[in-house]
Parts: C-alpha cells; sequence; structure tokens
C-alpha cells in the first residue's frame, strides 16, 4: 500500500498559537488578535477611562464627596452639579468618582486576593495528587455547595460589615472555580512528556510546578480572573446595597444605589448614576473579557 | 436509561457526606463569632446582657457541652424538626422558614425557567439565522443584559412599570402578577448568558460531521436542526444552568429586599443585621438543602440527554 | 444505445467555488466524471485537491453560504441535479445516493443510539414504519454489514463501538434505503491497517449483493488498487486522467499519474530512493496559469504554462495534458 505525499493544503500559511516559539511572540499574536476585535477594544478603553476619571477622583471632582450641604439637595443634574444632588445635598458626580476608586478597587482586589490561593491549592491538588487532591477537592466540593451570596454573606456574619470584609468575602467565593480551573489544567499538562523529561533530570516538584506547569494555566487563569472582575465587583456592590459592606457615608457605588433607592419616582438621578456606572464598568470588563477569550483561543469562537 | 437509576444513586450518596460536612461549617459558626457568643446575640439589646442573662442562655444554648455533644444535639434537633426560636421574633425559626420558603423557591425556579427559555429560544434563533437582523439585535441585548445588575435592573422596572405605569404590584404581594417583575429582574442577566452560550453551542455543533450524516441521510432541515444539532447543543448550557443555579438563589435575597417580598432572602440579611443566630443557621440551611437538590435534579437532566456521562 | 442506461451519474463542467477570508477558491474547476451502474470509481488526488468537494457537491451537501456550484450539471439517471431545490435534493439523498465520510466516531450522533440513527435513515423516505418491522431491518441490516450480536448493539450508543464497527455502521446507514451510489469520503483512513482490509473486503461483498455503485474517495493509492473498476486522478482542482485502474497503475499517461505511480514503493522502480514530485500544491486562490501542473512537471512546454489542456477522450481514457496528447499521436500515427 502506498501513499500519495502530502503537501500543504489549500492554503500556504498556517496561523497558530502553537508555532510560536517565545512567549513574547505569542503575547504579540494575542495582541493582535485583540485589536481586531472591535467590541474587545471598546470595552479595554471604557474600562481604562473609567478607572483613570476614579483614580484622578481627588483632582477631578468638583466637591467633596462627603460634605452636607443640605440647601442644595436633591437638586436634577444642573450646570453646578452635573450629575444632581443627594437627599444631603452631596454632588453626585463627585461621590461618583470617588466611590468607583472602592467599588473598582474592591472588586480588582477580591479577585487578585482569591487568585493566589485558589491557583496555589489547584496547582497542589493537580500536581500532587492522592491526599492533598482529595483534601482539597472535599473542600472544594462543599465550599460549591453554598451559593456564592450566602457563602459572602456567612463571612460577613462572621467578621462584620465593612468595605475590607467584603473584599474578604468576595475574594474567598472565586477561590473553589479558580482551584477547580487550574487543577484541570494541572492535570492535563501533567501526563504530557516535557514533565516526565523534567522529572528525569531531577527538578524537584516545586520547580516543575512554578516553572513548567504555571506558564501554560497562565492563559486560562488570565482569562477567568478577566471574566471574573464584573462579578466581583457587582457583588461587592450587592453587599453595600444590603447594607453589609460599605457603610455610610462611604460612596461606594452599592452604598449610592440603597441610599437613593426610596427616592426613586422623585429623584431618581441619585440611583441612576451609580447604576450605570456599576454597568459601564461591567459592560467594558465583559467585551474586553470575552475578546480575551477568543484571543487567546481561537478555536472558541464562533 | 440504563445507567440513569444508578446514576441517581450514585449522586445522592455523593451528596449526603457534602451535606454533612456542609452541617458541620453551619453549625461551628457560632464559635468563629468574635468573643463570647451570647454577648454577640444580645449585641442589640445590651441592657440585657448580664452574667444571670449569659449563664441562663448559655445553658439553654448547651454552650457548656463538649464541641460533639453540642453538634449531635444540634443535628439531631434539626432532623426532628426543632430549628430554635428566633432571637428576634420570639418565634421558632422552623415557622419563620416554613411561611416564606416557598416564596423564595418560586421566585428562584420561575426566574430559571425564564432564562433557560427565552435564553435557549433567542440562543437557537440566532445561531439558525446567523448574521440576520435578529441576530444581531439579540446579541447585542444580550451583551447589555449581561452587564446589568439585578438591584438596578430591578430598581429601574421597579420605577418605570410599577410606580409609574402601574402594571405591578409595587412591594409585597403574593400570586403570578407580584412575581413578574422580581423575575424578569432576576433572569435577565443569566436569560443573556444562556442566550449567547446556546447561539455559540449551536453554531459548533451544526458544523460537526454528525449533522452532515444526518444531512445526507435526506433529513428535513427541521429534524437535523432541533433534534440531531439541539440535544447536543444543549449539553454545556445546562452545565452552566446548573451552575448558576447557586447564582440565582443568591440573588433572591437582593431581589426580596428591592421588591419587599416575604421570602429566605430578606429574613436572611435581616438575621444578619440583627444577629439573630438560630435564624442565620436555619435560613443557611434551608438554603443549601434547596440548593444540593435542585443541582441533583439538573445533574439528572444532564445525565438524560448526554448518555455518555451514566457510566463516568 | 446502451451506453446511455449503462451511465449511472454524470458531471460535466462542473465548477465548484468557494468564498474564503483570502479570496475566491476554485475548489473543483471544470470537471468531468462518469459513474457507471454497478462499478466501482476510485477518485485520487493529494489533499486539497478538489476531491471531497467534488463528493459534496453531488450531495449538496457544500457548506452553505461560503460553497456554492458556479456552473455545470450533475446528470443522475438523466435528472440535473444541479438546480434542484433544497426539498428535492433531500429525496434523493439516503435514498438514491448516500455518502459515508473519513471519522467514523464525527460522523454519529453520540447523544442517540445507533439503533435510532438508523432507523431514522428508513423514516426518512418511507415516512411512518412500524416500530416492530423498522427493527427488523435495522437488525437484518446490521448483520449484513458484519456487526455480531445486532439486536443487543441496536440500542447501544456509538461510544460503546470500536472504530471499524462504528464505520460499518455507517455502512449500513447508508446502504439502508439500497442507493444507487455509494459515496465513500476517505472510509479507510481512521481505522487501523487490519480493519481497512475488513472494511474493504466488506464494502466489495456488499457491492455484489446490493448492486449499488460505489465512488470511492481517497488519497491512498493502495485502497484503490483493491476495489476500484476505473480511476480517476485530479490535481488541484481538475480532473488529470480518468482511466481503467489496470490502465492508471501499469500504464500512467499523463505526467502527475506517472509521478503518483512512481512515488509507491516496490511498485516498478528497484531504486534505494523515493522518487518524488517536486514543488507543492498550489494555491487554489491563485493558481497557476495554464495547466495548474506544469510548474512542476518535467514534461511541460511553453504551451503548458498559457494554455490550460480541457482533456480528450483517447482509446477510451480521458486524459487532460498536452504533452501526452501529442505522444500518443504520434505513437499512434507510427503505427499507420
Amino acid at each position: 500500500m502506498g501513499e500519495v505525499t502530502e503537501e500543504g493544503g489549500l492554503f500556504a500559511e498556517e496561523e497558530g498559537l502553537q508555532m510560536y516559539q517565545t512567549q513574547w511572540d505569542r503575547f504579540k499574536l494575542v495582541v493582535r488578535r485583540l485589536w481586531k476585535n472591535k467590541a474587545a477594544v471598546l470595552g479595554f478603553f471604557v474600562v481604562v477611562f473609567l478607572v483613570m476619571f476614579c483614580v484622578l477622583a481627588p483632582y477631578i471632582a468638583p466637591y467633596s464627596p462627603l460634605k452636607l450641604n443640605i440647601p442644595e439637595r436633591l437638586q436634577p443634574p444642573s450646570m453646578s452639579h452635573l450629575l444632581g444632588t443627594d437627599q444631603f445635598g452631596r454632588d453626585i458626580l463627585s461621590r461618583l468618582l470617588y466611590g468607583g476608586r472602592l467599588s473598582l478597587g474592591v472588586g480588582i482586589i477580591s479577585v487578585v486576593l482569591g487568585l493566589i490561593p485558589g491557583v496555589l491549592l489547584g496547582l497542589s491538588s493537580g500536581f500532587l495528587r492522592g491526599n492533598v487532591d482529595a483534601a482539597i477537592m472535599r473542600g472544594v466540593d462543599i465550599m460549591m455547595a453554598l451559593p456564592s451570596i450566602l457563602l459572602a454573606l456567612l463571612i460577613v456574619t462572621v467578621l462584620g460589615p465593612g468595605l475590607i470584609n467584603t473584599m474578604i468575602a468576595v475574594g474567598i467565593g472565586g477561590i473553589p472555580s479558580m482551584i477547580r480551573l487550574v487543577r484541570g489544567k494541572v492535570l492535563s499538562i501533567r501526563e504530557t512528556e516535557y514533565i516526565e523529561a523534567a522529572r528525569s533530570i531531577g527538578a524537584n516538584d516545586w520547580r516543575i510546578m512554578i516553572r513548567h506547569i504555571l506558564p501554560n494555566c497562565a492563559a486560562p487563569i488570565i482569562v477567568v480572573a478577566t471574566l471574573r472582575l464584573p462579578s466581583a465587583i457587582i457583588m461587592a456592590a450587592s453587599l453595600s446595597f444590603i447594607g453589609l459592606g460599605a457603610q455610610a457615608p462611604t460612596p461606594e457605588w452599592g452604598a449610592m444605589l440603597a441610599s437613593g433607592r426610596h427616592f426613586l419616582t422623585t429623584s431618581w438621578w441619585i440611583c441612576t448614576f451609580p447604576g450605570l456606572a456599576i454597568f459601564l464598568a461591567v459592560l467594558g470588563l465583559n467585551m474586553f473579557g470575552d475578546g480575551l477569550r477568543d484571543a487567546l483561543d481561537p478555536k472558541l469562537k464562533s | 436509561m440504563k445507567g440513569l437509576p444508578a446514576y441517581i444513586v450514585r449522586r445522592l450518596l455523593f451528596f449526603i457526606p457534602t451535606f454533612f460536612a456542609v452541617s458541620v461549617i453551619v453549625f461551628s459558626i457560632i464559635h468563629f463569632l468574635p468573643g463570647d457568643p451570647i454577648t454577640w446575640m444580645l449585641v442589640d439589646n445590651p441592657l440585657f446582657v448580664s452574667e444571670e442573662v449569659i449563664e441562663a442562655l448559655t445553658k439553654y444554648y448547651g454552650l457548656d457541652k463538649p464541641l460533639y455533644v453540642q453538634y449531635f444535639n444540634w443535628l439531631f434537633n434539626l432532623v426532628k424538626g426543632d430549628w430554635g426560636m428566633s432571637m428576634r421574633t420570639r418565634a421558632p425559626v422552623m415557622l419563620e422558614i416554613s411561611t416564606r420558603y416557598m416564596n423564595t423557591i418560586q421566585l428562584a425556579v420561575s426566574a430559571m425557567i425564564f432564562s433557560v427559555i427565552v435564553g435557549i429560544v433567542a440562543g437557537v434563533t440566532s445561531a439558525v439565522r446567523q448574521y440576520s437582523w435578529f441576530d444581531r439585535f439579540s446579541m447585542f441585548g444580550a451583551l447589555l443584559g449581561a452587564a446589568m445588575p439585578v438591584y438596578w435592573t430591578g430598581l429601574l422596572m421597579l420605577g418605570i412599570f410599577a410606580v409609574q405605569f402601574r402594571w405591578f404590584p409595587v412591594s409585597g404581594g403574593t400570586g403570578l402578577r407580584a412575581l413578574v417583575l422580581p423575575t424578569i429582574a432576576l433572569g435577565m442577566a443569566r436569560t443573556a448568558t444562556m442566550a449567547r452560550l446556546t447561539r455559540s453551542s449551536m453554531l459548533e455543533v451544526m458544523r460537526e460531521d454528525y449533522i452532515k450524516t444526518a444531512r445526507s441521510k435526506g433529513l428535513k432541515e427541521r429534524l437535523v436542526i432541533y433534534k440531531h444539532a439541539l440535544k447536543n447543543a444543549l449539553i454545556p448550557v445546562v452545565t452552566v444552568a446548573g451552575m448558576s443555579f447557586g447564582g440565582m438563589l443568591g440573588g433572591t435575597v437582593i431581589t426580596e429586599t428591592i421588591f419587599t417580598r416575604s421570602g429566605l432572602g430578606r429574613i436572611a440579611v435581616e438575621s444578619i443585621w440583627t444577629h439573630d443566630l438560630p435564624m442565620i443557621q436555619g435560613v443557611t440551611i434551608v438554603y443549601v438543602i434547596i440548593f444540593i437538590s435542585l443541582n441533583l435534579i439538573i445533574d439528572v437532566v444532564y445525565a438524560y440527554i448526554d448518555p455518555r456521562i451514566r457510566y463516568g | 444505445m446502451m451506453t446511455m442506461s449503462e451511465d449511472l451519474l454524470r458531471i460535466e463542467d462542473l465548477v465548484v467555488q468557494y468564498e474564503t477570508e483570502e479570496g475566491i477558491v476554485q475548489a473543483v474547476d471544470n470537471v468531468n466524471l462518469t459513474v457507471k451502474r454497478g462499478e466501482v470509481m476510485g477518485l485520487v488526488g493529494e489533499s486539497g485537491c478538489g476531491k471531497s468537494t467534488l463528493a459534496l457537491s453531488i450531495m449538496g451537501l457544500l457548506a452553505r453560504p461560503m460553497g456554492r456550484i458556479v456552473s455545470g450539471h450533475i446528470f443522475l439517471e438523466d435528472v440535473d441535479l444541479v438546480g434542484l431545490s433544497q426539498d428535492e435534493l433531500r429525496k434523493i439523498r439516503g435514498k438514491s445516493i448516500s455518502m459515508i465520510f473519513q471519522d467514523p466516531t464525527a460522523s454519529l450522533n453520540p447523544v442517540f443510539t445507533v439503533g435510532e440513527q438508523l432507523v431514522e435513515a428508513f423514516k426518512a423516505h418511507e415516512g411512518k414504519i412500524d416500530a416492530e418491522e423498522a427493527r427488523a431491518r435495522a437488525v437484518e441490516i446490521l448483520r449484513k454489514v458484519g456487526i455480531s450480536d445486532p439486536e443487543t448493539r441496536l440500542s447501544q450508543y456509538p461510544h460503546e463501538f470500536s472504530g471499524g464497527m462504528k464505520q460499518r455502521a455507517m455502512i449500513a446507514i447508508g446502504l439502508a434505503n439500497n442507493p444507487l451510489m455509494l459515496i465513500a469520503d476517505e472510509p479507510t483512513t481512521n481505522l487501523d491497517v487490519t480493519i481497512q482490509a475488513q472494511i474493504l473486503e466488506l464494502m466489495r461483498a456488499l457491492k455484489k449483493e446490493f448492486d449499488s455503485s460505489i465512488l470511492i474517495i481517497t488519497h491512498n493509492l493502495g485502497v484503490v488498487a483493491e476495489l476500484a473498476d476505473r480511476v480517476g486522478v485530479m490535481y488541484a482542482g481538475r480532473m488529470a486522467e480518468v482511466g481503467t485502474a489496470d490502465q492508471i497503475f501499469h500504464d500512467p499517461v499523463h505526467p502527475y499519474t506517472k509521478g503518483l505511480i512512481s512515488s509507491l514503493p516496490g511498485f516498478k522502480s528497484r531504486s534505494d530512493r523515493l522518487p518524488i514530485i517536486p514543488g507543492r500544491v498550489p494555491n487554489l486562490v491563485r493558481p497557476p496559469p495554464g495547466c495548474r501542473f506544469h510548474p512542476r512537471c518535467t514534461y511541460a512546454s511553453d504551451r503548458c504554462s498559457r494554455e490550460e489542456c480541457k482533456g480528450q477522450i483517447v482509446e477510451g481514457r480521458f486524459i487532460a495534458c498536452h504533452t501526452a496528447l501529442r505522444m500518443l499521436e504520434e505513437a499512434a500515427g507510427d503505427q499507420v
């Protein structure tokens, strides 16, 4: 039985992440792909602008976010107060800008807080296997038996309300899924031969984990973390909304929504703008995160 | 359905130890509290706090006994149906919960059904008519919908449809009318995710070889799409639906607060505020039970759709 | 004339194009091919030469909207399939012509039992069937393709079948309605070598029993040597040569065919190194002018780079090469 030589297909070129040798090349390819995705670019800039405005809050906010100004309370958007004032006369725009530092900051910090233990536990679980794996997975199953808000609520119960505790609660909520993700990736990479090769040279476990396995997990971890940011922001704002997160008079966006609730029909601007801000942040992050995911693995694109 | 009953039994056996582990955690909350648990519980009533009261309550709650005795007593009572007394209302926890849990289940399930049905229909239609205006419109809508947090959507809808147009009750109320706005508010984000997922899953499945085979058999296009493609495409969708149920349940907390519905969510928040420990424990347990049961149902549906799972 | 009803399938001047990001791909360019009743026609060529596209075009299964038949005719017993509506094509698919694909694992729907997928083939063309009767027929046909214990196998899922069995099941589905022709696209490529031989043997036996024609598409010349009566050789979307198996293997005329045959180990040459055809398959978005093979052809003349050879039928063979035709003419002239 003979075979005709198979040389090339219809197209001479083939683009694929696997063909590039160095990390830098891969990075450039990902950036190029991202750039082509209009939605992702838009999302990215929306988020960047929001973050920038909030970081620059002390310089661009027209008023102090906390100072009461009762005579000017409940004013609709106008030239002097671009987004209006709330029931205490505080300028909504300024509160929004300062509050963004809190809302966005809490989101980012909680994701990072959850990332580190999640990744470490996932690595250990997937790589070391045996009893360590069994124990960690049991813990994950138990944590996943509770809806994540409930878990956050329980943690806040024990620790008490407040923004820092919110960060911890939301961060912990993200750990189980991160562990599962990392563990899965580790399991699939583990059996590849180059890990065997590294072992045979005598590299110890930690070294293998960090230098060989971790870089391969980097891509999905980044995607998941980016896509988790919006949920973290929303959850932190939810906790503040029900009064268990940021406490008055902190201008966190969720808390602002809660305080404006009773003025919904009369002074709609108190609620609408913080909600709009959350919406924009989440939308931007979603679009960017989706684009990131597509750029890192084009097979998933529809 | 050969492997299906065996699969169900296996899942049940898996959940039981998990439930026990969770119960241990819920039980031990009392010991994670800062300071003395009794003082913590009475934080809203500092006047009551005195040596005698603390001693009496400690005895009443059995906190002076060794840990494992406490746990088993607590567990035993739990199973018996005695879930203690609410610190706040002085009514049995069981009573408070049993009058409310149905409302919460109603809300969570209806939001689930809403998001699944609307999401799948939108997703399949978009996939079948790829690039049509329906496709672009619904995907754009899904993008926006996914970003709207429950409380904002809820407040907006409340303000517009309930207060302004008076189509729906503003607060409280049971019954179908009162269910509409909360369901949509709660389910909206999930609907968006479902729609996008269904669409991409459908598109992927339609490219598979077995769809080519189905067409080459001369099957009507409708059969190819709704029988061959859909069943496969729904597999990841059901998984995600299941996983997102937790979020749905959690979302009832916010939704009930916004729409002032009587339910577990609101009680959960109130009991945390008032440091009403027995209530907190009771509500958590109920939530966990509901969550586990519904997850079990989803797992079974999943195994029904994809036969390969039954032997896993 | 007997020849008219002897031809089951007649492809005339078929042109098929695909739209891609890079441009329009001329996948099939003015191809002519005839398959007679009861014969096995092998269609060979390298990956990307258009043979699968040709097969999909016959069935009307081109991936819409990217692929389309631009012009030409495909006559199945005097009915032109090009231009039929999807509805009409559907009546033919699975009934008059069936197709089996390369990867049996991917070609069977994992969430339905094999029995269901088989019975579906009956139902698609016969409407309501009595369940018992359908079952009996399904069992019968599974037995015919060599699947043991067919009654149990009916209610099993594809993942419970081995690779070879899956392909047999695919063949069963293909032959379920006793089609006039079975198109097999790389039927053995994904199978183990030993299973390959079994499947080929099965196809040979079934051809006799069902009296169908088979169009077997493959890049594996050995498979074709086993099974085919006649062989068509495609290159870069065009038909290079068509002849009987004997002619193609022992007396190839087109330079490309010659190259293929001589690259088979142990076939004709005794040298230590296998001769290869230099160069690469052309990009079908911007194919070379004139003959598409000329950049790699040792016999290429000036004319070849300017003018495509449309091909002629000489002594029952179709040959599309200026040089080859000229040489044959001269040889015939010599004999006069």
